[in-house]
């Protein structure tokens, strides 16, 4: 499939309005633990999605979920329409992994990390095109490092390496991007510049699901946020919505409960029904309002 | 001086049958093991090598007892070692560093009391094992090495962005729909048999060394993975086949003269990459503490200097060097300024 175009969401819009994630009241966790319960959610290409909530409320093991690193427990999960136990198409899905450093035992460069980006896209034995290191160049280019492609990666700042594992993931050139706390614990010049990559990427049409605790630094990228909380969705809306009810939670009289007040504009329905509140001059708005009595 | 050698003006050591093939099978021996050990370094696995050449040993011993090739079975003990190594690990217990402690030194004992119950079984018998005798390397000996290094060395090179893939991140590498746990098990694989094939050269005892002090000495001096892997391989052969030929003049043990050949190159490496550093360090100037970091699209002007990019900061010149900048003066050549 090397005719795919590089993460934009015109190419999934091709499917039909077939949501990129569809999640029905689905568990996952380890071993028979379910840490995500009875989540119910549709992703459609395009938007971009924060996923947010306290530690240990199940935000990465839901992503995780997706890529296959935990156990499917229950409900019904699938990827571009095909049930997740069957999906193989794995590089339609661009991870980036939580990492506060990449690996300093041996040297690698920039562009070796990238390249791993390709390696599903290449037979067993095949090697590194002339097209494979044109995509590898691009993604470099594209998180702002095309300066430090053949720099060893362990001598580049945190913010840095958080952003040679976008590129490695653009490299796959995946339908979505997957993000594990992007912007954790980076200093704040590489916090702009992530900033800046996200609203790049935003503005070529990317489907990102961006797992994080600050939204401050996805200002103005995001479409929607979904707040999980002991593994369960107590929101699933716009950001402005967010702001709203967060203002009311804040400020209300029961702040500390979050469970069933959390989405102000909620009927007592599934989670997903907020995301006809979306901002109309986002792309695919369509697509999302047809999609609410999925 | 043998006559053969002074009529062709072969050096001598060339003019016998069993030097030949002591330096072909360290050749061979030279190649595949930094190969395979630079993703047990990347891995940080650097001891289980050790570990597979005590197993190994457990083999050695059940060979001689049965009358067997002790190469076959010690090549049966040590894969099956590396099986057993990568599924206690991919369980993720751990009690699996224990378990393997325990493996391994259940084959050493193994192996020697195996080989205490033979009738033959005495200690020298078990020494060149443990410590090499390559100059015994029979031409048997010396095809299946080769077929075996031929193996390892394909192998490895074929898998080689995978391998890569799997050691730099495993959690992404399973992400992306890759084999790990297969992969993983296939360079345990790799790795028993390169240790069976140094069992002669260099000794069950010393056979990580060969798989890891190479792999050392290119991190200290490479850039990047790629030249890193090629000069291991290249340090890998220079001392085996190096090591060999000192043995011979010097009359020293050959996997004990390998092996400190090898950490005299990693010596040498370390001085060199430290004193570098300090010329380099003293050389080069950083810019002050930058919490603004420059690219395409930063609005700093970008000035094409001398193959590499300055960005125009409020009149300084920054150059972007590892995680930092550098200050440059635009009126000096690149390699006055950094020396990488």
């Amino acid at each position: 499939m090397t005719s795919r175009r590089h993460l934009t969401s015109s190419r999934v819009a091709g499917d039909g309005s077939q949501p990129i994630v569809s999640l029905r009241s689905a568990s996952f966790g380890y071993a028979d633990r379910p840490v995500v319960a009875g989540a119910t959610l549709d992703i459609h290409a395009g938007e971009i999605v924060a996923i947010l909530g306290p530690n240990g409320s199940g935000k990465s093991t839901l992503v995780k979920g997706l890529l296959g690193l935990n156990n499917h427990l229950a409900g019904e999960v699938s990827l571009f329409g095909t049930p997740i136990d069957g999906f193989r198409d794995h590089a339609r899905l661009g991870y980036v992994p939580q990492r506060h450093t990449l690996s300093a035992s041996v040297r690698a460069t920039a562009t070796e990390i990238v390249a791993v980006g390709r390696l599903p896209h290449q037979g067993l034995l095949g090697r590194t095109s002339h097209e494979d290191r044109r995509i590898i160049e691009d993604s470099l280019a594209l998180v702002g490092l095309a300066d430090r492609a053949t720099v060893d990666v362990s001598t580049l700042s945190g913010g840095q390496q958080r952003r040679v594992l976008i590129a490695r993931a653009l490299a796959a050139q995946p339908d979505v991007l997957i993000m594990d706390e992007p912007t954790a614990g980076v200093d704040r010049a590489s916090q702009e510049v992530l900033g800046q990559v996200l609203a790049r990427l935003a503005g070529r049409g990317a489907t990102m699901l961006i797992v994080t605790h600050e939204l401050q630094a996805l200002d103005g990228v995001l479409t929607r946020i979904v707040q999980l909380d002991g593994g369960r969705v107590t929101f699933d809306g716009t950001p402005a919505d967010y702001n709203r009810s967060h203002h009311a939670q804040t400020g209300g009289h029961d702040g500390h409960h979050h469970d069933d007040e959390a989405p102000l504009a909620s009927p007592a329905a599934g989670p997903l029904d907020h995301i006809s509140h979306l901002p109309a001059d986002r792309l695919h708005v369509h697509r999302r309002v047809g999609d609410r009595n999925a | 001086m043998s006559i053969a050698g002074w009529v062709t003006g072969m050096p001598e050591i060339l003019t016998y049958d069993f030097m030949q093939r002591a330096l072909v099978a360290a050749f061979l021996v030279g190649l595949a093991a930094p190969m395979v050990g630079v993703f047990l370094v990347q891995r940080r696995l650097s001891l289980i090598g050790d570990g597979m050449g005590h197993v190994a040993l457990a083999g050695v011993a059940v060979g001689v007892v049965t009358g067997q090739a002790p190469v076959l079975t010690a090549l049966v003990f040590a894969v099956l070692a590396a099986v057993v190594i990568e599924l206690v690990r991919a369980r993720g217990r751990t009690s699996g560093d224990v378990a393997l402690a325990v493996m391994f030194y259940g084959g050493i004992a193994l192996g020697v009391v195996v080989i205490g119950t033979s009738v033959d079984g005495t200690p020298t018998n078990l020494d060149s094992f443990l410590f090499g005798a390559i100059s015994t390397t029979t031409d048997t000996d010396l095809k299946v090495f080769a077929a075996l290094a031929f193996v390892v060395v394909t192998l490895t090179w074929a898998l080689r962005p995978r391998l890569f893939a799997v050691a730099n991140d495993e959690e992404y590498a399973r992400a992306t729909g890759m084999r790990v746990t297969a992969l993983n098990i296939t360079l345990a694989v790799l790795t028993a048999v390169t240790v069976v094939v140094a069992m002669r050269v260099v000794g069950l005892l010393l056979i990580s060394a060969l798989m890891i002090v190479p792999n050392a000495t290119a991190q200290l001096i490479a850039g990047s993975f790629r030249s890193a892997i090629r000069m291991a391989v290249a340090v890998g052969v220079v001392c085996s086949v190096g090591g060999v030929t000192t043995s011979f003049y010097a009359d020293t043990p050959t996997g004990g003269t390998i092996v400190l050949l090898a950490i005299a190159l990693f010596l040498a490496a370390s001085s060199y990459s430290a004193m570098h550093n300090r010329i380099a360090g003293r050389r080069h100037l950083e810019a002050e503490l930058h919490e603004h970091e420059h690219g395409p699209d930063c609005g700093h002007p970008a000035i094409e200097h001398d193959r590499h990019v300055d960005y125009l900061h409020d009149g300084h010149h920054h150059a972007p060097h590892e995680g930092h900048y550098d200050e440059h003066d635009p009126l000096k050549t690149h390699d006055d300024q950094v020396r990488h």
